[in-house]
Formats: C-alpha cells, sequence, structure tokens
C-alpha cells in the first residue's frame, strides 16, 4: 500500500481505499483552532487542558 | 504480556546485598527477578585478563541457560559496577545472540564511549538502557584510569557511572545523583528502576491518569461522531522488543480478549501507519472485510469481528515548526474505534468537522504522552 502524502499538503489527504491520511499544515486556520476548543467545551478540564498544552508546545496558540 | 524477568548482577568486593533487598520492588511491579552471584571478585581478579574472561564466560553461559529454560527471548538487567561491564562484554561477544530488554546499570564501568547509538540501540540489542551515576563516584574514576595506564591488558573500563556517557541517544537515560559508589545502590531507587523495567506496564500513577484520558477521549469521540458511547472503544499502543502491543489496562471498553494480544508492525494498519508517519490516520471496513494486505492474518483474526472503523492518533510532540504539523519522538499510538457501523463523518474525510474533530482529539493526547514519557524512564507522576 502507498501512500501519497505530501501530494497537494492540504489540510487533510485521502489516501486509496478505506486508509485515509490526516495531514495539517503547520499554518492551521484560526477557524479550525477555534472549532477545536469549541469541541472541547463540554470536555473535563483535564482533557481540555492536555488540548491546550500540546497547541502551545508545537507553537500553534493563538 | 509475559511477565519479564529481571537478572541482577553484583559488582567486586561484594556479595551483592543490594540483591535480596530489592527482589519486593521488582515484584510488586509484576517482574520476576533472577540474582546471579559470581562469588567474592577481588580487586586482584579484576585486574588478570583470564580472571575477568572467565567471568565474562561464566555470565554467557548463566544467560543462555537461564533464557534456554525459560523460553525468554530477552531478559532486563539491574547491573551494579563490575557487573556493569560484565554484561556490556557479552553483548558485545554475543553480537545479537543474546539481547537485552530494559537495562540498569548503576556505578557502571563500562567506557564513556560506548556506541550506543551506532550499535545496540540500532540493532536493538537492548531496548532502553537507565545510567544511574553519582557525580563522586571515585572508584569508576580509578577503574577508568587504570584502563588508560594498563594499555592492552587492561579492561576496557570507564568512568560513565561518574560522568555518564559520551554521547546522548534516544533510550539513553541518564540520572545523576551526588555521593560515592555505592550511593546509586539507595533503596529509593529500587522502585523506579522496576517501573523502569516494567514498561510499557504502566504503574498504577500514570495507568490511572492514561486510563482517564483514555475514557474522556473516547467519550469526546463518540458525542462529536454522534454514535452511542457503547460502540466506542479506545487503546493505546507502544513498541515493545519487536512489535507494537497494546498497554495493558490502558484501554477502555475493550472486550474482546483476542484484541488484547495483536502485535503490529511499522506500516501495518492504520495503528502502524500513525506510528511510523506521526500522522493520524483513520481507516474504516469496506464490506464484508477489510482490505487484504493492512493487517497480517493472524493479527486480522484477532479484530473483534464488529470492529468496523478506527481512528489512530500519534502520540508524539505535535511540531508545527515545518510546513506539516507532525507527532515528533512517537511513543505510542491512541485508537479511537467502533463496533456494528461506520459513523456517516467518518465517511467523508474532506469534511472541515471531521478534520476540526480529528485534530481535536490528537492533540488531546498530550497529557497521555506526558505519562507515557515519564514511565519510560521509571519516573513517577509529579502532577497528579
Amino acid at each position: 500500500m502507498t501512500i501519497d502524502r505530501h501530494a497537494t499538503h492540504p489540510a487533510a489527504t485521502t489516501s486509496p481505499g478505506e486508509l485515509v491520511q490526516f495531514v495539517f499544515r503547520s499554518a492551521l486556520s484560526s477557524g479550525l483552532l477555534k472549532t477545536a476548543r469549541e469541541m472541547l467545551d463540554a470536555a473535563p478540564r483535564e482533557l481540555a487542558e492536555s488540548f491546550e498544552q500540546a497547541v502551545r508546545r508545537a507553537g500553534l496558540a493563538s | 504480556m509475559p511477565h519479564k524477568i529481571v537478572v541482577t548482577l553484583h559488582g567486586i568486593r561484594t556479595r551483592g546485598q543490594w540483591q535480596k533487598q530489592i527482589t519486593p520492588y521488582l515484584a510488586r511491579h509484576g517482574l520476576i527477578p533472577y540474582h546471579l552471584d559470581y562469588g567474592f571478585f577481588g580487586l586482584l581478579s579484576f585486574l588478570v585478563p583470564w580472571a575477568r574472561a572467565s567471568r565474562v564466560q561464566w555470565l554467557r553461559d548463566e544467560l543462555r541457560d537461564l533464557m534456554d529454560r525459560t523460553g525468554a527471548k530477552r531478559v532486563s538487567l539491574i547491573a551494579h559496577s563490575f557487573g556493569t561491564w560484565l554484561a556490556l562484554e557479552v553483548l558485545e561477544a554475543e553480537n545479537g545472540n543474546i539481547r537485552f530488554d530494559r537495562v540498569v546499570l548503576t556505578g557502571s564501568i563500562v567506557r564513556r564511549d560506548f556506541p550506543w547509538g551506532a550499535t545496540l540501540m540500532r540493532k536493538r540489542w537492548i531496548q532502553a538502557l537507565r545510567n544511574e551515576r553519582a557525580t563522586g563516584d571515585w572508584v569508576v574514576r580509578a577503574a577508568e584510569l587504570f584502563s588508560r595506564l594498563a594499555g592492552p591488558v587492561a579492561a576496557r573500563a570507564g568512568a560513565s557511572g561518574a560522568l555518564g556517557f559520551n554521547t546522548a541517544c534516544p533510550g539513553v537515560h541518564d540520572r545523576a545523583v551526588a555521593g560515592g559508589h555505592s550511593e546509586v545502590l539507595n533503596i529509593a531507587n529500587y522502585d523506579k528502576w522496576a517501573r523502569f523495567i516494567a514498561y510499557p506496564r504502566l504503574p498504577d500513577d500514570h495507568l490511572r491518569r492514561v486510563r482517564r484520558l483514555v475514557q474522556q477521549i473516547r467519550a469526546l469521540a463518540a458525542a462529536r461522531l454522534g454514535v452511542d458511547a457503547a460502540l466506542v472503544r479506545a487503546n493505546i499502543f507502544v513498541p515493545g522488543a519487536s512489535a507494537l502491543r497494546m498497554i495493558p489496562g490502558a484501554w477502555d471498553n475493550m472486550h474482546w480478549a483476542p484484541e488484547h494480544d495483536i502485535e503490529l508492525e511499522l506500516y501495518h494498519g492504520c495503528t502502524g501507519c500513525a506510528f511510523t508517519d506521526g500522522t493520524p490516520f483513520s481507516i474504516r471496513r469496506l464490506g464484508a472485510g477489510w482490505t487484504a494486505g493492512v493487517l497480517p492474518g493472524p493479527e486480522q483474526a484477532r479484530l473483534d469481528p464488529r470492529l468496523q472503523w478506527v481512528l489512530s492518533l500519534p502520540i508524539g510532540r505535535i511540531d508545527a515548526r515545518d510546513e506539516l504539523a507532525v507527532a515528533r519522538d512517537v511513543v505510542g499510538v491512541l485508537n479511537v474505534d467502533g463496533l456494528d457501523s461506520v459513523p456517516p463523518l467518518l465517511q467523508t474525510a474532506d469534511d472541515p468537522t471531521l478534520k476540526t474533530l480529528v485534530f481535536a482529539l490528537w492533540a488531546s493526547t498530550e497529557k497521555i504522552r506526558e505519562s507515557l514519557a515519564l514511565a519510560d524512564t521509571g519516573e513517577p507522576l509529579h502532577d497528579d
């Protein structure tokens, strides 16, 4: 099975068959980050903290 | 996951009282101690090449015998002083025929330029190393001095038990304390060594936190995918000696027992792809079966027949310095998967909502990464 992961550098790429690779540009749209945070609104605080920690470490925080 | 055997090996001018003391700490983490004793070995014997060689041969025989009788492909090791030198001599002499799992060196006199990266880690002769050293250890410094002065007849010894090894290498963990040669045999260290060797089996503190986060991620995924949480499951795969395997207990809603023993290699299935590439992957079942070749037959046969989809999230430091955000230093893969049917959202890979959800779940694994990284070195949880 081959996966053409760098084909177009979209926000997410699909690969042949049922296997899908999700590729995220480093310059994430602010909309994606905002919506992801909203998804975590109702989640336990520990999980939201985990998310924010990753985003900060990755330099994606805004 | 089979119980690990831990060989302990004492140093010179001692019969290794610490070997008896450490037994309950090893047992507490499900480890099987196997204490080796080559008798009282004096300083003068250490200076005699044939005396050293006879002990190397003795250890080779002991380890072969142990592995033959138990069927173990690898054993773990805790060694002190001359025992560290013996163990590494055996490893090099055996050229891969004897391999260690996880190794703790204490008061090590192994030479400081030992080629960890070039030989052992790449060839997987050792899975991971914890070098416990004392900065004021004059014994290991004397061993290095002797090695330099005596030339070819000397043991290839070094002061790694005081100064550490020359080169950093992934899988080699260095711990330093102030004090002398026996300071590293402090009983306060025993539990950490046992934790280090037991990995990827998690000790209670890490397991509690990891399991809680896994439960939370599973619940979030189920809610956002709009499916019954009872049909969604979660588990974590981490690399072992030869394959990716599930961490026992670090799962949620995993009731199909054969799956607990699945072994995956790089690029095997969704999990293997996520681990290898450091990006999330998903896979869904099309029709009656999974695509041929995605998993090796025996592993595919272990899957719950009701399994319909898997989302694999690499657990690593998400790094956005280059054009793409990828997980670096991947320590494992968190899988969220589901039974009976594929949620509509997962059938539309380009849907922005799905992409956002995948990112939210992926980034939420950070505290799991933190715990696994700590557990891999034997350190307890600090902030929980």
